[in-house]
């Protein structure tokens, strides 16, 4: 037998600890995980639940090029979740992307735009508001709390995000407060607790153009001219959300009644695409905050699916505020939020370097503990090192291993890393997760 | 910063003169004795014709082939012989001759004779009782971890070399302590019977999921089945000789033993979490050291176990746990190039670093299975120097050097690029060793573990193959294969080398 003399400074070079231990065996088994040969299991819930693995939050990040195989990867993690009880709900299905597997699940994809008879009220309660005469008070301020925050979240965000010439409209602390009483007032939880009034944007509106004079009173106006003048942006802003693309589709009481003992249901924004990203990622923020009320419908685990949130994110730092409050909401709830986008810098359009709005985006990377990196090209690498805070192993694996096929991810749980190629059925799975099928045909 | 290369390691030279053992040098010596005879009686043709022969002995006894010399082939292949015909090659359990009376006490072949398996005091919240390894035949007691730790297939060089570190403070912690004399850290990959999986899926599959996704998860599971799994442990070694005298301040007899023993396990187990960089370390009761070692001898009752495990959550009736007496092998035998131990049997060689040296990572071609019925099995074992022992070793060895050198010089033999490295690495050893590093003799030892329906000679030359991936250069330990199997697969402390203090 070979023995050797060494002093111990030398004994790297019998290092033997190699691959990473296994994490447990539960929820979708991912792939394969090339670092040790063994399948990679996915599995949110569980590994918040576990304290040996870093992991504090559910939410999914997936980044990738463009047919790197992000869209195969949230749809087979989708199907292998459906058999644990889990639905899935698409936030927003830019490209249809989804549609070939809600048919197969026998779901009827809704769609929105343009002429469509559906409607979605993004101010719609939601069943916090459900039973509300039957709340006792402390109750109902809670509630109310929550409902009218999100409803600020995103009118602050729907108006923030119009522009006069190349800068953004501004919503201050004034026009959140003008906007908080007009909600109070529309919904009467002051002076009605019997129910809270659903209400859509059309009321606000003019709720703003023909203001009570109480309204007036409590927002401290000297007269109603006074109060025209002053609100005369946010009115038109809100205007904008009632006649401008945007007509007919998100200012109606909402007309989708969701199955919720199907496993998935997909909202369709093909039909806005024409209309430009600003429209589709107003779109998205509206469907987020509308799926943010839906959120306790169901007793099941779900899993929101956010496509392309970086049109989103690109309409200001109210849309970047109105994303994170999405998220933070989602980790209160115990919700799986998965996000798409191309690369991490995408969460950086919307503001300058040193912004607020960026400021927030970067914050935001760090509420998804985990984080699926496909392949991207070598621009991409500092964006991977200084955002993420991944190293130059994960840059080096992004834009090399994950380059040499479809399907291969680095996938980040938490500080760790596993390289992991992604395995689908081929009867099963391939034509469900299949996004080139338009191509082919 | 740039992975560190490793390379100021040497062979050391078990020879006193000139490399040569005091056997070899009384043969040689002796050998000589024939020419001087017909020197002495002026058969000048007879001298001078023994001198070719007498060169043959000297080839024959100092050059190595595949590792020894071939004389000392000639001496293992006799007492391998020997050993066969007295039939102590084979072993059938006490089990398998129905002569079974105690099912806490082992019944292990060969090398494992002599081990006990004592529980320790209940320590800590969860009121763990480790399992303490007493080898009666070698004087040692031993302790055994599971360790978890997330590898450096995904490390930055700065946190390879931060790892290297750790592995330094190791040795040198347990070198303070003068109690440890081996510490084992063996890495073993198992093909993954899914077992944990099946059992989550019939837990967690909802009654009304749709049928694509449950078809899917079923098709997965059998995919699954060609990974691995990795487990990887740690053991301590301390010579009974050095735990005594400790044990006296520690309570004295076998508690004192014991107490010294925990509070070892704790002093390493803080090393190995902190600069090791394990994510846990967990010291091995007896139910599950005797599991571990099960799974030694047979990788495929795992699945078997880790139901019963399961069942017994909810049926109490159902023991989970390995009986010692069971837990070795029901038949083995050990065989010239491999192994055979129940229906399975292991090939296990040593490797040889190479010259230029090799930085860390060598062994990830080593612990990956060439198939999905294979184990694979990694043991480094550091036999640490006590720091006297090893200052008058270096110093030895430098005389040995300088003297060489000197005679060399004087002689006007050139002094050629190894004996220049071979100088410098000793320079090294000396210069490291007065700054207070640890001297240690370590060897490694690599195994692959296949069913023995499978072809052996032919996963032999696999694992031979996937060391020289690595950079290495197999040596398989042909007529030591049953030792060499306990060492390589089963973290009970057994070492190859038997030079206990």
């Amino acid at each position: 037998m070979k023995r050797y003399q060494m002093t111990s400074d030398q004994a790297g070079v019998f290092w033997p600890f190699l691959t990473a231990s296994p994490l447990p065996p539960t929820g979708a088994p991912m792939g394969t995980d090339m670092s040790n040969g063994a399948t990679f299991y996915v599995d949110p819930h569980g590994w918040v639940l576990n304290d040996s693995i870093p992991v504090t939050n559910p939410n999914i990040f997936v980044f990738g090029k463009p047919g790197r195989g992000k869209s195969a990867w949230v749809k087979a993690f989708l199907n292998r979740m459906f058999a644990f009880g889990y639905q899935a709900l698409i936030l927003g299905d830019p490209k249809d992307e989804y549609e070939l597997m809600c048919l197969h699940f026998g779901v009827e994809p809704f769609a929105i735009g343009p002429g469509m008879p559906t409607r979605l009220n993004p101010l719609d309660p939601g069943p916090l508001a459900s039973n509300w005469g039957q709340l006792n008070r402390d109750e109902q301020e809670r509630r109310s709390a929550v409902i009218f925050g999100r409803w600020l979240v995103l009118l602050r965000s729907l108006i923030g995000s119009q522009s006069i010439g190349d800068r953004k409209v501004a919503v201050g602390p004034t026009e959140e407060q003008v906007l908080k009483a007009v909600l109070v007032e529309l919904t009467h939880t002051n002076s009605d607790s019997r129910e809270l009034r659903p209400i859509v944007i059309p009321q606000v509106w003019q709720q703003l153009h023909s203001p009570s004079d109480a309204l007036i009173a409590e927002l401290r106006y000297p007269d109603r001219h006074t109060f025209l003048d002053d609100t005369r942006l946010l009115r038109d802003a809100v205007a904008q959300l009632i006649s401008g693309v945007f007509a007919g589709i998100f200012d109606a009481p909402t007309t989708v009644t969701i199955d919720w003992n199907a496993p998935i249901q997909s909202l369709s924004l093909s039909r806005l695409m024409p209309l430009g990203d600003d429209a589709v990622g107003m779109a998205l923020m509206c469907l987020n905050s509308w799926g943010t009320a839906m959120r306790q419908v169901s007793g099941r685990r779900r899993i929101n699916v956010r496509d392309e949130v970086w049109r989103q994110l690109r309409l200001g730092t109210g849309a970047v505020s109105s994303f994170d409050a999405d998220l933070r909401l989602s980790r209160s709830h115990g919700d799986i939020e998965i996000a798409n986008a191309h690369k991490p810098s995408d969460y950086l359009g919307a503001g300058h370097a040193g912004s607020q709005a960026q400021q927030i985006a970067k914050d935001l990377l760090h509420l998804g503990d985990i984080k699926v990196l496909f392949g991207q090209d070598a621009e991409v690498a500092d964006d991977l090192e200084q955002l993420l805070d991944l190293g130059p192993v994960a840059r080096d694996i992004v834009t090399g291993w994950a380059m040499g096929g479809k399907g291969r991810a680095l996938i980040a749980v938490g500080p760790r890393l596993h390289k992991v190629a992604l395995t689908l059925h081929p009867d099963l799975e391939l034509p469900l997760t299949d996004t080139n099928q338009k191509l082919q045909t | 910063m740039a992975a560190r290369t490793f390379d100021a390691f040497t062979t050391p030279k078990a020879g006193v003169i000139w490399g040569l053992t005091v056997p070899q040098l009384l043969f040689l010596s002796v050998a000589t004795f024939p020419a001087w005879m017909a020197i002495s009686s002026q058969r000048w043709l007879a001298g001078i014709m023994w001198v070719p022969v007498w060169l043959l002995l000297l080839f024959l006894t100092v050059v190595p082939l595949g590792g020894r010399s071939a004389v000392g082939w000639l001496a293992a292949a006799a007492s391998f012989a020997v050993a066969g015909l007295s039939g102590w090659l084979a072993f059938r359990s006490k089990a398998a001759t129905g002569t079974l009376r105690d099912l806490d006490e082992l019944d292990m072949p060969g090398a494992l004779t002599g081990v006990e398996v004592l529980d320790g005091p209940p320590i800590g919240l969860e009121q763990r009782r480790v399992a303490v390894i007493k080898h009666c035949a070698a004087r040692t007691w031993a302790i055994t971890a599971r360790i978890e730790h997330d590898g450096i297939a995904m490390a930055t060089d700065a946190l390879c070399n931060r790892y290297a570190d750790g592995l330094t403070e190791l040795l040198d912690t347990a070198a303070r302590g003068e109690l440890i004399s081996e510490i084992h850290l063996m890495v073993r990959t198992t093909p993954d019977d899914c077992t944990e999986r099946e059992l989550w899926l019939r837990a967690n599959i909802t009654a009304d999921a749709p049928v694509t996704s449950v078809a899917t998860q079923i098709e997965h599971l059998r995919w699954s089945q060609a990974g691995v799994r990795t487990e990887a442990f740690i053991t301590l070694v301390i010579p009974e000789a050095r735990l005594s005298k400790e044990a006296r301040h520690m309570g004295g007899a076998t508690d004192g033993r014991m107490n010294t023993l925990l509070s070892l396990a704790a002093e390493i187990g803080a090393v190995v979490t902190g600069p090791i960089g394990a994510r846990n370390i967990e010291w091995l009761t007896s139910p599950e050291l005797a599991q571990v070692v099960r799974l030694g001898f047979a990788p495929g009752d795992r699945a078997g176990l880790v139901a019963a495990e399961h069942d017994a959550t909810e049926d109490s009736s159902v023991n989970p746990g390995v009986p010692w007496a069971l837990a070795g092998p029901s038949q083995a035998y050990a065989a010239v190039r491999h192994y055979a131990h129940d229906a399975w049997a292991t090939v296990t060689a040593t490797v040889k670093l190479p010259e230029r040296g090799a930085s860390m990572g060598g062994w990830g071609h080593v612990l990956a299975p060439s198939e999905a019925v294979e184990r694979r099995s990694v043991a480094v074992v550091f036999p640490i120097e006590k720091q006297s022992a090893a200052d008058r070793k270096a110093a030895q060895q430098e005389f040995g050097q300088s003297l060489g050198q000197g005679l060399k010089d004087r002689l006007g033999v050139r002094t050629g690029a190894k004996d220049h490295r071979r100088q410098a690495k000793l320079d090294r050893v000396e210069v490291q060793l007065a700054m207070g590093a640890t001297m240690s003799h370590p060897y490694a030892l690599c195994s692959t573990t296949i069913p023995a329906t499978a072809p052996v000679a032919e996963f032999g030359r696999r694992l031979d193959a996937a060391i020289r991936r690595g950079g290495m250069a197999p040596q398989r330990l042909d007529m030591s294969q049953d030792l060499a199997f306990v060492t390589a697969t089963l973290p009970l402390g057994v070492s190859l080398t038997t030079r206990h203090q």
